[in-house]
């Protein structure tokens, strides 16, 4: 399916913005490792925080005070199982098939996740320790699924 | 010989002192109780002066009291009161030996030696003095009898060579066998004498020339031995060195070659970087199973099984068509349906079946945008909301495993290039090169002596024989003259008498040296416990046919007495080795043992102390207090006389109270090992590290 996404930007509250530094590869970062900075893109940071509110079943959280542009929903089209996901979690989320007509309500829902995820995702981190982010982050998920199963 | 006394007068910090020895043979230990520079080492400097003269002393060794003014005229006296015994039983003799100098004059004065014979009517002066003491205490008996704990360990310590010489000569000289050797050159030159007249008496010029050829047969040979006992001296040393040369070759060929270790540390380097290199794919890796769709799909299973519901339930209302049209679209361009029917519109079934489909693709078109919208949603969103083919821990596990074991490979060359690093530090540029050389050139020079003292040997033996058809053909000659059969005759008894001794000599070598190693070594391992401990590290000690004192461990292990014994064993052994030669020697004279126990405590120096006086005829000990610690009640049952010497230079430090004396002197007192007085008490350990706090303070 076409991204509908494509024409749409992810706004996030600035407040974020020094943490998607962090965990994020820069292109220009020489220092930035895998085990360090386990996003490469904004986007990926942005989708996991959505896996884990989703996950951890938080309540929805709109984004609020001063937001700005943390990635463009033209990036989307380079993992195309994403727009279907994010279409899948407004269908579930709103029950009504007919939201796949309304992108801008669609990726609402998914962002107002990520805004939910996000503190969760960093409060994580924050108990690391010693640990490799990438290490630490991954434990949790593999503790996060034997949980659920 | 026994030591009755010794007075000695001006002899460095020695003034007016006299002591006397024990001459009790069930208490035949005297000891001189002394500390640190108190004058222990003079005394034993001072005795050897007096019985064997300046040739005792180091060469610069000043004799001459220690405070006098330079340019003042010094009178130095030792008078030694001595007992041999003889026919008649013990015959008792006082030297005196005296030197007048004047201090700090460069040169050592001459002294002047005085021997009587102390009779019950009164001294006899003897003249020929050197003579009867060669007879009394042959000079070079010395350094056995007279000895310190130290020096005795030359015996076992120093380079292989040094020590085979010392013990060697030590034994030779304690058993005669110099003596012999002079024997042995006085028949020569007696029989060079007989045959001279022999040669005069016949006036042949064929048995001149054989005389002649023997004479110069007995000066080349002897040469010649001496030219062999030199080379294998070298043969010896040049075995110690090419040994220690090749050990070090092996220990560098062990830190390795520059270049292979430089090569190799590239190697390992280049190693590291590829397995880092992976490392960071394997990271990238693991970071993706973050984001990627295995882990949204398992991370949003709960929403996305909802979303998958309720798209499956419109399309078994039919709202979400098949995605069959291109399938049937191209179904029609061939003559059968994938179901094997035909498709061949010439035919009625094949036209209907045709019609059928293109029916269902014209249903299909008909459905709205809406529903061609879910319809993709629901085909491609069924990867997310249906059950996962992979698991994503599968995937983390997998990745995990990867890592660890690649940190496992890294950790392994990171500990690789460490060690190459430490290795490459350690070795020189050219370090195998130079051991190698080293080695070589020991190896070649071993076994240039090695082909030398064979060609010695060979020509020994060559001009032996020769000289024994030289012999024969003489002894021949000259019999065909009458008046030189009983020369000949005196010349064969000479060549007997001659045999007979070089014999005894040979004997004596080898008997005597197995009876001294025998005896030292019973006494070492009662010296250090291990006669009857099966547990004992050291089983046995002897002196090799190379003159060698060596020790044995477990499994008959050879091992070096300068490295693998400690301090006091290696002083026992030493101890051991003189008590042994003595006795063997059957010389009887005082044994004068300077700090003997230094470095000992326990078992052992007990065990050394009780043994050196059993076996002593006389024993004379210069001892420390901290030497004597722990040993007093064998020195109750053995010491016959204590006496304790005192430096008053030691007050107020060490002795508690002051003296009195100013000048350079140690004072006397009869204070035995148990006893102290006003002045030779000395002040507590504790005592004196607070004093020497204090002074540190100051």
């Amino acid at each position: 399916m076409n991204n509908p996404f494509a024409g749409s930007d992810i706004n996030i509250p600035d407040e974020f913005r020094e943490h998607f530094d962090a965990y994020v590869q820069k292109k220009d970062g020489s220092n930035a490792r895998p085990v360090n900075q386990p996003f490469a893109r904004n986007i990926d940071m942005w989708f996991f925080a959505i896996c884990l509110a989703v996950k951890k079943g938080l309540a929805r959280a709109e984004p609020s005070g001063k937001t700005y542009k943390a990635a463009e929903g033209v990036v989307l089209n380079s993992d195309p199982w994403r727009p279907t996901a994010i279409t899948l979690l407004a269908i579930a989320e709103t029950n009504d098939i007919e939201v796949i007509d309304r992108p801008g309500e669609m990726l609402r829902i998914a962002n107002s996740y990520a805004m939910a995820g996000l503190p969760e995702l960093l409060a994580i981190l924050a108990q690391r320790g010693g640990e490799s982010t990438l290490d630490f982050l991954c434990e949790e998920v593999e503790g996060l699924l034997a949980k659920a199963a | 010989m026994r030591l009755v006394r010794v007075r000695v007068d001006g002899f460095r910090l020695l003034r007016d002192v006299e002591i006397e020895f024990s001459l009790d043979k069930a208490k035949n230990v005297t000891v001189i109780r002394a500390a640190n520079e108190s004058g222990k080492t003079t005394m034993l400097s001072a005795l050897q002066w007096g019985l064997f003269g300046e040739e005792a002393l180091p060469r610069d060794y000043a004799v001459t009291p220690m405070d006098l003014d330079s340019g003042a005229m010094s009178e130095t006296t030792v008078e030694i009161e001595y007992e041999v015994e003889g026919k008649r039983g013990p015959a008792r003799y006082r030297l005196i030996r005296h030197v007048s100098e004047r201090v700090d004059s460069g040169s050592r004065g001459r002294s002047t030696a005085h021997l009587y014979e102390l009779l019950s009517t009164g001294a006899n002066e003897l003249t020929n003095v050197n003579a009867y003491l060669a007879a009394h205490m042959p000079a070079e008996l010395r350094e056995v009898f007279f000895t310190d704990g130290d020096r005795a360990l030359s015996f076992i310590e120093g380079s292989r060579t040094e020590q085979q010489k010392r013990v060697k000569l030590a034994i030779e000289q304690m058993m005669g066998l110099p003596m012999l050797d002079d024997a042995v050159d006085h028949i020569k030159k007696v029989e060079k004498e007989i045959r001279s007249r022999l040669d005069g008496i016949a006036g042949s010029q064929q048995l001149s020339d054989l005389r002649a050829e023997i004479e110069a047969l007995d000066v080349s040979i002897p040469e010649l031995e001496a030219k062999l006992t030199d080379a294998q001296e070298q043969i010896v040393n040049l075995t110690e060195l090419h040994g220690k040369a090749d050990r070090e070759l092996q220990e560098a060929l062990k830190r390795g070659n520059r270049e292979e270790i430089a090569a190799d540390l590239i190697r390992v380097r280049k190693a590291k970087e590829r397995a880092e290199s992976n490392r960071r794919a394997l990271e990238a890796r693991q970071a993706v199973l973050l984001s990627n769709k295995t882990f949204a799909a398992t991370m949003l299973s709960s929403k996305l099984k909802v979303a998958g519901e309720l798209l499956e339930k419109l399309r078994k209302k039919g709202q979400i068509p098949n995605k069959t049209i291109p399938i049937l679209e191209d179904r029609l361009q061939h003559t059968d349906c994938i179901c094997g029917e035909s498709l061949d519109e010439h035919t009625p079934d094949g036209a209907r079946r045709r019609g059928a489909i293109l029916a269902l693709i014209e249903e299909s078109r008909g459905a709205d945008a809406l529903k061609s919208k879910v319809s993709d949603l629901y085909y491609e969103g069924k990867e997310l909301f249906e059950p996962q083919r992979t698991k994503w821990i599968d995937e983390y596990t997998e990745a995990f495993g990867e890592r660890d074991s690649l940190d496992r490979v890294l950790a392994d060359l990171g500990e690789q290039e460490a060690d190459l690093e430490a290795r490459l530090a350690k070795v020189k540029d050219d370090d195998v090169q130079r051991a190698r050389e080293m080695r070589d050139t020991y190896a070649q020079r071993l076994r240039e002596q090695i082909e030398l003292a064979t060609r010695h040997d060979i020509a020994i033996k060559q001009r032996k024989q020769t000289r024994t058809d030289k012999v024969r053909q003489f002894d021949a000659l000259s019999a065909k003259h009458e008046k030189g059969q009983r020369l000949a005759a005196e010349l064969t008894v000479a060549a007997d008498v001659k045999l007979v001794i070089e014999r005894a000599r040979d004997v004596m070598k080898t008997r005597e040296v197995q009876a001294v190693s025998n005896r030292m070594n019973q006494r070492f391992l009662r010296m250090i416990g291990a006669d009857e401990a099966e547990s004992a590290l050291i089983r046995r000690a002897e002196i090799t046919p190379e003159f060698r004192i060596t020790v044995y461990g477990r499994n008959d292990r050879q091992l070096d007495p300068s490295q693998d014994l400690n301090g006091a064993s290696r002083r026992a052994l030493t101890i051991a080795f003189v008590l042994a030669l003595t006795e063997v020697s059957g010389v009887e004279a005082p044994n004068v043992i300077d700090t003997p126990l230094g470095m000992m405590s326990g078992y052992v120096k007990r065990e050394v102390l009780r043994i050196a006086a059993e076996d002593s005829a006389q024993l004379i000990l210069f001892l420390t207090h901290s030497e004597i610690e722990g040993c007093e009640d064998i020195l109750d049952e053995k010491a016959g006389k204590v006496v304790t010497l005192t430096n008053p230079a030691h007050y107020p430090n060490i002795l508690k109270n002051d003296p009195g004396v100013r000048d350079a002197r140690v004072l006397l007192c009869e204070c035995d090992h148990r006893k102290e007085c006003s002045v030779c008490a000395r002040k507590d350990g504790s005592e004196m590290s607070r004093m020497a706090k204090e002074r540190l303070q100051a």
